[in-house]
């Protein structure tokens, strides 16, 4: 293992650290490397493919003899299935195959839940054959929230089983009560977050088929193509060389595609039994009912504060649901911040919703929305500006740094209120802000084929997904910057689980994960060009660079084109492996957000106004798609903030809103003016020093804009999300508040 | 029935039930436009009928008989993109892709209708368009840059 010196930081800020380089990689790109093509705008290679409508996915795909398949969901809540008969809808016209997920008897405890599928010849004859199925319920009562699972005698959404799981509890709370005796002021509160549905456009969808000779060809919308060969396998029982999964592109998936769907099992086992090619993709009713969601909170919180900003106690009471599921309903609450002594009970609730999935940055959104606000209330308490109260609480440079910059640009000693709510008029404005962080920095489990041919044209092959993130352009980007070539140049396949493996895009490890892997390959590859030109060139190899195109040193050149046609009747081809990670400057991602915000105190409106995000994410690649994610991150954490909630009908637990004209998502007319500040950071770590910047940039929009609204009103709304109602109710509660005192 | 798709008169043989959607990707192989809600709630359906933009989900293929439907994959020339795909790609109005012929179509639409739209104009000429990826001002920003050039 090479040992040696590399320069990290950021701009005003640097340091040297000794890192351990596995053999056969190349050196990290220090903060004074010389880069040029990382860190500059490279546009989506495969952006031309989706602008003329040819970019193909799965939903896309219609080989020929293909069968489509439909799904009869549950209609209730909470419900039994009594009877179940399809004969008919069998032999209606058009229909070749039925595969039944659940027979009569059958406990269905969510809107949404899987009945039965049934392929035929056309769409519209598989819609008639479901609509055509005899089925009896016996309907439950339902608990729909939180609050309701929680009540004595509440309806049990498995029979026998309790609603709640036993609390995980952390810390002490004699230490914590102690602390907060001795605190200059207690502030508390119960904070509370919805359910968002994923509501990925491409909606969860298969096509399977089974070739000639037995193996099984799949094509999946998901981000996760080597786990859904595995599930595949497994539902198949074929051996592991007979299942081929292809994913040439997803329109989305957030955290809800990593395996295979029930979708993907209907269409496998329909592709099995009709002995044709078989497309089951969901309806956006059942996209949203089942394909997952971010799960609801409650968090009843409680924190002591020193007249100095110091937060020296902090307590947490959580209750997480994740509809039928119970895993990842917890909520990242307390984090970034010191925050002196803490205890913390989280308890997952079983509720008669649709199954959590993980939802970008799981536990993230939902958790910093409560914490920072919670801070926020803290600093109102001892009048101390928001910002020097974090200060106080986290003294990190980066985190520092990107304070100050985000203050700098949102202009936040200039048109924050001091008082908040203080503002005359009708129409209020204020600033809020809150941070993120996220601990990924990708690692083993990524391989990438970096080949060169002779006509000088250069290829890169990795198995996984690109879900829209960007993951062939980042490739294409490393590879040209290796080769010393322009991105547009390198021709990037994913999607093909016969070409070396790759991540699920989750954590957002795909990128830190397979760029540096894509390093590794071109960097071999480009030692084996070298070799070649050196050899007709007479000189040492390790006297030859490349760059722009050229290889030369020891007053001898020779360019890339020259030295490609030199390569032998096989191309070169090397193999990236992604090592493990070693010495770094930060092991994670931090980030903060300003926000500003227009208030209607008559009619509880709230705009935003502008929005300033300043993330790292180590290393930045490509600063172009960096920022696109930055934006998209805050555009759907404003939409979660203010528009987003997955609403059960309390008595029969059926989503009122699965559909996209009352499940609210933000539209163009929502848009604020929004500043992506790619905060690039020379890390180590890894060869490209990168991270990945899909999750943290979505986490504390919600927070910043829940402060804005209280600076600007003086008013503190607690439930997300922040609806005129709300807005209202904590107005009438704010004057109460101010009454009762005079 | 025939439709004139992208100037080309096109013979499909479907049930009247059969949306213009369906017709265009299910029968033609036209899968740029996406049904997305079916409800006509996002737009990722939008074409062009007598250049103007509908929800081809909302309507029956049948009723575009006569008419001319102009969809995404009719916008560039060979490999020559359009302007606005341009803009597209250089502004990154894109990420997952799946929204993007439908946004792209109702762009159209609106610089067809509107040759300097401003930035209040543009939003509500998207007002219709769902992206879940979150482009939208790198999608304004794209439609400010065609303008210029178109």
């Amino acid at each position: 293992m090479p040992k040696l010196k590399t320069k990290v930081g950021f701009r005003g800020f640097s340091k040297e650290i000794e890192v351990n380089i596995p053999d056969g990689e190349p050196a990290p790109w220090g903060l004074d490397a010389k880069l040029r093509v990382v860190g500059t705008d490279v546009p989506r290679v495969d952006g031309a493919l989706k602008v003329t409508g040819r970019a193909k996915y799965t939903y896309d795909q219609h080989p020929p003899g293909m069968l489509w398949a439909k799904i009869l969901h549950a209609p209730w809540g909470s419900a039994s299935l009594k009877s179940l008969d399809y004969a008919k809808a069998k032999s209606l016209p058009g229909v070749k195959g039925v595969y039944v997920f659940k027979e009569a008897g059958r406990a269905l405890p969510y809107h949404g839940d899987e009945i039965l599928a049934i392929a035929a010849e056309s769409e519209e004859e598989a819609e008639d054959a479901i609509a055509a199925v005899k089925i009896e319920y016996e309907r439950r009562p339902v608990s729909t929230t939180i609050a309701a699972a929680l009540k004595p005698g509440a309806p049990a959404v498995f029979e026998g089983e309790q609603n709640l799981k036993p609390a995980k509890l952390t810390g002490e709370q004699a230490k914590v009560d102690a602390a907060l005796k001795g605190a200059a002021k207690v502030v508390e509160g119960t904070y509370t977050t919805q359910i968002q549905t994923h509501s990925s456009l491409e909606p969860h969808g298969t096509l399977a088929m089974f070739e000639k000779d037995g193996s099984l060809l799949v094509y999946a919308s998901t981000q996760s193509t080597f786990g859904v060969k595995g599930d595949a396998v497994k539902l198949s029982k074929l051996p592991d060389s007979k299942v081929r999964v292809l994913c040439e592109m997803v329109g989305g998936g957030f955290g809800s595609k990593m395996h295979l769907a029930p979708s993907g099992m209907a269409a496998i086992e329909l592709a099995r039994q009709t002995k044709r090619p078989v497309k089951c993709m969901v309806t956006r009713e059942h996209e949203h009912t089942t394909g997952g969601q971010r799960p609801a909170s409650v968090q009843k919180m409680k924190a002591g504060v020193a007249r100095d900003g110091k937060v020296v106690a902090w307590q947490v009471e959580h209750h997480g649901t994740g509809g039928v599921s119970q895993g990842g309903s917890g909520a990242a609450n307390p984090t970034i911040y010191l925050l002196g002594e803490k205890v913390k009970s989280e308890t997952a609730v079983f509720t008669n919703s649709g199954p959590s999935t993980s939802m970008r940055a799981p536990g993230h959104p939902q958790g910093i929305w409560a914490m920072e606000c919670l801070l926020d209330d803290c600093a109102h308490a001892i009048g101390m500006d928001p910002l020097e109260l974090r200060k106080k609480n986290n003294d990190d440079e980066v985190y520092v740094a990107q304070w100050d910059l985000g203050a700098q640009k949102i202009g936040w000693s200039e048109r924050r209120q001091k008082v908040p709510g203080k503002l005359g008029g009708i129409v209020k404005r204020g600033l809020g802000m809150a941070s993120s962080i996220w601990r990924q920095m990708g690692g083993p489990g990524a391989e990438v084929d970096v080949v060169i041919h002779k006509d000088g044209s250069v290829e890169v092959l990795n198995g996984a997904q690109d879900i829209g993130t960007g993951t062939r352009t980042v490739m294409a980007t490393v590879v040209a910057e290796e080769l010393g070539l322009r991105p547009e140049k390198i021709k990037v396949s994913l999607g093909d689980t016969r070409w070396p493996v790759g991540p699920g895009s989750g954590g957002s490890k795909t990128a830190p994960s397979i760029g540096p892997a894509s390093r590794n390959g071109a960097y071999q590859a480009k030692q084996r060009l070298i070799a070649l030109a050196a050899k007709k060139l007479g000189v040492d190899a390790k006297d030859l660079g490349l760059e722009g195109g050229l290889i030369s040193g020891k007053g001898q050149r020779m360019t890339f084109e020259e030295a490609c046609a030199l390569i032998g009747n096989e191309p070169i081809r090397e193999r990236g492996v992604r090592g493990k990670n070693y010495e770094f400057y930060k092991n994670l991602a931090h980030g903060c957000q300003f926000a500003e915000v227009e208030v209607d105190t008559e009619t509880g409106n709230v705009r935003v106004i502008k929005v300033v995000s300043v993330q790292d994410a180590g290393r930045v690649i490509d600063k172009l798609l960096f920022e696109s994610q930055m934006i998209g991150g805050v555009i759907q954490g404003l939409s979660y903030a203010l528009h987003e909630n997955h609403v059960l009908d309390k008595n029969y637990g059926v989503q009122m809103n699965a559909d996209l004209n009352t499940y609210k998502i933000a539209g163009p007319v929502d848009m604020p003016e929004i500043v992506a500040v790619a905060f690039d950071l020379a890390n180590a770590g890894n060869n490209c020093g990168m991270m990945g910047i899909g999750e943290p940039a979505n986490i504390p929009t919600a927070a910043a804009i829940g402060n804005a609204v209280f600076n600007a009103t003086g008013a503190r709304v607690r439930s997300l999300p922040i609806t005129p109602d709300r807005v209202l109710a904590a107005l009438a509660e704010a004057k109460a508040a101010v009454k009762g005192k005079g | 029935m025939v439709l004139n798709v992208n100037g080309q008169d096109r013979k499909v043989t479907i049930e009247p039930r059969v949306t213009l959607l369906r017709a265009l990707r299910n029968h033609l192989d036209l899968t740029g436009a996406k049904e997305i809600c079916d409800r006509g709630g996002c737009g990722g359906c939008t074409v062009l009928l007598d250049g103007k933009a509908v929800n081809s989900c909302m309507m029956l293929a049948v009723d575009a008989v006569g008419k001319k439907v102009a969809t995404v994959e009719g916008l560039a020339s060979g490999d020559k993109l359009h302007p606005l795909q341009a803009a597209f790609v250089k502004h990154d109005g894109l990420q997952c892709g799946f929204c993007t012929p439908g946004m792209v179509m109702a762009c159209k639409a609106l610089l067809d209708h509107n040759k300097t739209p401003s930035l209040t104009q543009i939003k509500q000429g998207l007002a219709g368009n769902i992206c879940r990826c979150g482009t939208y001002t790198r999608i304004f920003a794209a439609v400010q840059t065609a303008a210029k050039e178109i």
